[in-house]
């Protein structure tokens, strides 16, 4: 192989780059299209326009071909161009050092020759873009015979396995990063150095990627990362071109030119097909311009076999791209007719259906009847509902109980501040300690569940008293319930001696005995915590277990009212209305009781105060 | 023996004396509804502990209080001489903008008196108060002495000194729920400390 090979190849190697790129761009369509892109690639490789000019962003396949045939005719028409074998003297050294790598690579490749076709394509790929940039005149004679039986076969390889396509970005990775290093070299490149390096590396790696063929995708992305890397460091090695820029304006060309295939395949001409076209035309009189050489007939008939393949490619990728949407399409439509026939509902939630509007009109006028008579009816409950539950809190409130809760929380927010100060200067043992003893206090002040069956209410005022007696037997503060007793006393007379009461009688005077006793035990709780906070000593246990056992003998008390007016409402003899009173006087019940509890609460910061 | 907080409490909520009366632990409560500018306040009031215990649950309670009566016995001299700390005590823990009335008690035992009423009117002009001579026994003044100081708290809320939706300046906008007077539009309710010292 001599050097004008590996500058084939180097340029091959750019394209391989931009065609994996667009392999992760486009991967999702199908994984041929890379392939169709390599075989454009190496198309584009042979055009040595870019190599004079400032690279064009080639967009689109059209151009591609364009320009391929542009620049076989400017090498037909400039003698200058058309170099022999014999390398330029101005490069010579470059171009040795070449020949001397390329020796070592043909060993190389012989060796891989029982290798899958990939392994060529690798070779291909590996040799280096170096003197792109350096050669000013691009030596199109180069391409002999033998590079495009390699193009050839590339092209063919090209079509064959998705396995190489994951060994392939690796590789061209690879090769990226080799360029970079050159690239960021001030003084130019040392070729020979740097190609050995790059083909040993390569070649092991061709083993590593094909066990692993994951790595593929990372090795994409880092070609991305070392493009944008290396045309940084182009920018101050002074070159006025870099070839890097062309490779991120193919990256480019790639995404468009898979939307043409899309675009194809609905109507639009294969821009591949008109390339072609295009470029058959041209061979039809080549001889207007070209005679002599041979070589160019090859390279066209190289070139023709390459679009044959680029259009072979395109179709099948139309084809399984159109496969897909198709797939999806009837996917869709057997989603949206599940459960739905016809599509029938969906229309008629679109307003597809005639029929719809007077069944709609006849709807709404349904729902507003029904509508105005449910309104009318919650309107009676809800005026009810207000006149008992404002009956209710008035009657708190005249008792005084609204008043002593709001001082009771204010005792309790005043000790959770205190509480704060005292924790915050703390830490550590000490800290840890102290927030051990708040939380078995919180411990202790767990409310023991509401037994309610128990409360029937028909508790005398002896049993009351000794309840209350033997909650604050440890207590070491003296507080009496003498006006809930005195309470519950004319309560109990009332109900027994009183003979001409009315059912709403009845109920006014339970809701009365509720909110008089919720009341007065809020009034006890609160003066429990005034002494509790105003004392020296504590015993914070004694005092918890106090107050969960008042509590709960309060609860127990209230639910007993609400069942023994509940239930002398319902021995009442007239049965109108009887039910709604028997439920608000259990609500209220429940409401006074969750009162008494609620303020129960309020004593946790209290007694922490205490015990802290 | 006190200076007469309590006392002067009843007279003003059930218009009654009780010469003798529990010792007040922490706070008692007292309400009534009065008639200002037309609008319907009801007064919620905390009567306070004198006692030097309860001093510390007492300051508790300052906190959201419109207004206060500070009161002295003018028959004991002692009294009097308290006021100060006790002022201090209520402006450091309340709403600055509290209204404080300052009220020379037991007005009725004038034979007794050890504090003389310019003394009370001195002290009062130095400390920006108003101040008043009320006899819970007599009833004299003490109406006087809790109506003015709610219409004092009055006009600070139409001047805008308090914030009538921040129920922590001891004022609420009354919910009208009432059943004798539901369309009553501004009722408002001010709590109130009867502050004293003992």
């Amino acid at each position: 192989m001599s050097s004008s090979d590996s500058e084939a190849f180097e340029s091959a190697d750019e394209d391989v780059i931009e065609s994996k790129t667009s392999t992760k761009k486009v991967e999702a369509l199908s994984v041929k299209s890379s392939d169709d892109d390599v075989n454009k690639a190496n198309i584009k490789s042979t055009n040595p326009i870019p190599r004079r000019r400032s690279p064009e962003p080639l967009l689109e396949s059209e151009h591609v071909a364009e320009t391929v045939i542009k620049a076989n005719i400017d090498n037909k028409r400039s003698p200058d161009l058309e170099l022999d074998d014999n390398e330029p003297t101005d490069l010579l050294s470059t171009n040795t050092s070449l020949k001397d790598v390329d020796g070592s690579r043909i060993e190389k490749k012989d060796s891989k020759k029982s290798m899958n076709s990939s392994c060529e394509f690798i070779e291909v790929e590996s040799t280096v873009k170096a003197e792109v940039s350096a050669e000013d005149d691009w030596e199109f004679d180069k391409w002999d015979d033998d590079i495009n039986e390699e193009i050839e076969e590339l092209v063919a390889k090209s079509t064959v396995s998705k396995d190489n396509d994951a060994i392939q970005p690796k590789l061209a990775n690879k090769s990226v990063e080799d360029h970079v290093e050159k690239m960021s070299d001030e003084d130019g490149w040392q070729i020979d150095d740097w190609d050995d390096e790059s083909t040993t590396i390569e070649s092991s790696e061709v083993f590593s990627s094909k066990t692993d063929s994951t790595t593929s995708e990372t090795g994409i992305s880092n070609v991305l990362d070392k493009l944008s890397s290396s045309k940084t460091s182009e920018t101050s090695s002074g070159w006025g071109w870099t070839p890097w820029g062309g490779v991120v304006q193919l990256i480019s060309s790639a995404t468009s030119h898979v939307s043409q295939v899309i675009e194809s395949g609905i109507g639009v001409p294969d821009p591949e097909e008109i390339a072609r076209l295009q470029h058959q035309e041209k061979l039809k009189n080549p001889d207007r311009e070209v005679e002599s050489d041979t070589r160019k007939d090859d390279k066209s008939m190289m070139l023709e076999n390459l679009m044959s393949g680029v259009s072979h490619i395109g179709n099948r990728v139309i084809s399984g791209g159109l496969d897909t949407l198709e797939g999806i399409g009837k996917k869709t439509m057997t989603i949206l007719q599940e459960n739905d026939p016809g599509l029938l509902n969906k229309r008629k939630m679109l307003g597809m259906v005639d029929k719809d509007a007077p069944i709609l009109s006849q709807i709404l006028r349904e729902a507003k009847e029904k509508t105005e008579e449910a309104e009318q009816s919650l309107k009676e409950i809800q005026k009810q509902r207000y006149k008992k539950q404002l009956h209710f809190e008035t009657l708190f409130d005249d008792y005084h109980g609204l008043v002593h809760l709001e001082a009771l929380e204010m005792l309790s927010q005043q000790s959770a501040i205190k509480l704060k100060a005292l924790m915050s200067p703390l830490s550590g043992l000490a800290l840890s300690e102290l927030e051990e003893t708040l939380n078995e206090v919180k411990e202790l002040c767990e409310l023991p569940e509401m037994d309610n069956e128990d409360s029937d209410g028909l508790h005398t005022i002896e049993e009351l008293s000794d309840k209350f007696k033997a909650s604050v037997e440890d207590l070491d503060v003296t507080v009496d319930f003498k006006e809930i007793i005195q309470c519950w006393s004319d309560n109990i007379s009332w109900l027994e001696n009183e003979t001409t009461k009315s059912a709403q009688d009845i109920h006014d005077k339970a809701l009365r005995c509720l909110a008089q006793t919720s009341a007065i035990s809020i009034n006890k709780m609160h003066k429990l915590a005034e002494l509790l906070l105003i004392k020296e000593h504590h015993s914070t246990a004694d005092e918890a277990d106090s107050l969960v056992q008042i509590t709960t003998v309060i609860c127990w008390h209230l639910s007993g009212i609400a069942s023994r007016f509940g239930n002398s409402l319902s021995q009442m003899e007239s049965k109108e209305d009887v039910n709604s009173l028997i439920t608000s006087i259990f609500l209220e019940g429940s409401n006074s009781t969750s009162y008494v509890q609620n303020a129960f609460q309020l004593f946790i910061p209290i007694l922490q105060m205490g015990a802290a | 023996m006190s200076v007469g907080k309590s006392c002067l409490l009843l007279q003003f909520t059930d218009k009654r004396f009780q010469p003798v009366h529990d010792l007040t632990i922490g706070v008692e409560f007292g309400a009534r509804m009065i008639t200002i500018d037309g609008k319907q306040i009801k007064l919620q009031i905390w009567d306070t502990a004198g006692q030097e215990a309860f001093r510390s649950i007492t300051r508790s309670y300052y906190r959201g209080a419109a207004g206060a009566l500070l009161v002295y016995d003018i028959t004991r001299r002692e009294t009097f001489n308290h006021l100060t700390t006790w002022l201090e005590d209520a402006r450091q823990h309340s709403n600055s903008n509290m209204v404080i009335m300052l009220i020379g008690n037991k007005s009725d035992l004038d034979s007794r008196r050890e504090v003389k009423k310019e003394e009370g009117e001195a002290f009062a002009r130095e400390h920006g108060l108003v101040f008043m001579e009320t006899s819970a026994r007599t009833a004299a003044n003490v109406e006087e002495a809790f109506i003015n100081t709610a219409k004092e708290i009055y006009e600070k809320i139409q001047e805008g000194v308090f914030d009538i939706n921040n129920e922590a300046n001891g004022i609420k906008i009354g919910q009208q729920h009432s059943p004798t007077n539901p369309s009553l539009p501004g009722q408002s309710q001010g709590g109130q400390t009867g502050g004293g010292c003992c």
